[in-house]
């Protein structure tokens, strides 16, 4: 272990290399712990509440139909709000004492999220109200929200070179694609399977590489 | 056989080590509160400032102080010589592992370092 000398001249002792180099590993996982964000628990939430939202909504179009539509609307969105929570606090915790670029990137990537939604919002409400079919309007209003998510993921990365967000980004979009091309009520269930799968598949291949990672010698 | 390298003693204490590879950790151009890194490190504010003053001496770290809803904070991030310097120190622990060595094997004077 190396000398701990609270500030004074550090004594020239006998030392393991070992244990410092375990030390310096160890130090790594705590400040990326606790500097970097929690991706797994991200992507986890998010893929649970595309999951169980478009879900709901699957379900309810096809072998529930006797559940109110609102009963499947509020579903959707306890789960994105849910969703939503656990990333503001997680970032909350994150920046908390940490300024600089990457902060202020985070925080205008988040903006742009909120930009886009607003505008996905806006077209859905004037399609609906321009006379358009409603199946048409939420299907609108679910393959614009996933356009958003897809874009806004793979540019991110693209930035900070962070290939398997990029590939999660191409994957909602091309789940997206497919849900669109299927239409309703079937496009729920791509979405649903496609795009919270896709997210679900990400967290547990970083979580197996973490794994990878803590048992290598 | 290539002589076992020196080990940088400004980096070798272990809470210096530990901030270094702290303020590693963060992007570049990003800076760290005195109160988050004290908390990461779980140290006390004496002896974090201790070994913050060592490496500012030696200038691996920088520290901005400014005030954030009227209190004063002071913000810390590795300089380039920093992380030239932990990088050497890590590759020279690496050099000791693979050689098998032991060591008494610091330097007093910090590669690239003002002290």
């Amino acid at each position: 272990m190396t000398a701990e000398d609270d500030g004074r001249p550090a004594e020239d002792a006998l030392f393991d290399p070992a244990a410092s180099r375990e030390l310096i590993e160890r130090q790594r996982d705590t400040a990326e712990s606790e500097l970097a964000p929690d991706w797994r628990l991200l992507y986890a939430v998010w893929g649970l509440a595309l999951l169980i939202g478009y879900g709901c909504l699957y379900l309810q179009r096809t072998v529930l139909s006797g559940v109110p539509p609102a009963i499947a609307g509020v579903a959707m969105f306890l789960a994105l709000l849910a969703a939503l929570t656990v990333t503001t606090r997680h970032d909350i915790r994150l920046n908390r004492g940490l300024r600089g670029p990457s902060a202020l990137a985070g925080a205008r990537i988040g903006w742009a999220y909120v930009a886009g939604f607003a505008v996905v919002g806006v077209v859905a409400w004037s399609l609906y109200r321009g006379g358009a079919p409603e199946p048409l309007v939420w299907l609108a209003f679910a393959g614009l929200s996933l356009l958003v998510i897809g874009l806004v993921s793979m540019v991110s990365a693209a930035w900070e070179h962070e290939r398997l967000r990029f590939g999660l980004g191409g994957w909602i979009l091309a789940a997206d694609a497919l849900a669109l091309v299927v239409g309703m009520p079937h496009a729920y269930l791509v979405l649903s399977l496609g795009g919270g799968g896709g997210f679900l598949a990400a967290a547990v291949l970083l979580t197996v590489r973490r794994a990878a990672r803590a048992r290598r010698p | 056989m290539n002589p076992l390298p020196e080990l940088n003693t400004v980096i070798h204490a272990q809470g210096r080590l530990r901030v270094m590879v702290t303020l590693q950790a963060l992007p570049p151009g990003d800076q760290l509160a005195f109160s988050r890194l004290r908390e990461i490190l779980e140290m006390t504010s004496g002896n974090l400032s201790v070994h913050v003053r060592k490496l500012e001496e030696a200038e691996y770290v920088r520290s901005v102080k400014t005030h954030e809803r009227r209190s004063p904070i002071t913000y810390f991030s590795l300089t380039t010589q920093g992380r030239h310097a932990l990088e050497e120190y890590v590759q020279a622990l690496q050099t000791m592992l693979s050689a098998g060595g032991p060591a008494s094997a610091t330097t007093e004077r910090p590669p690239g370092g003002a002290l």
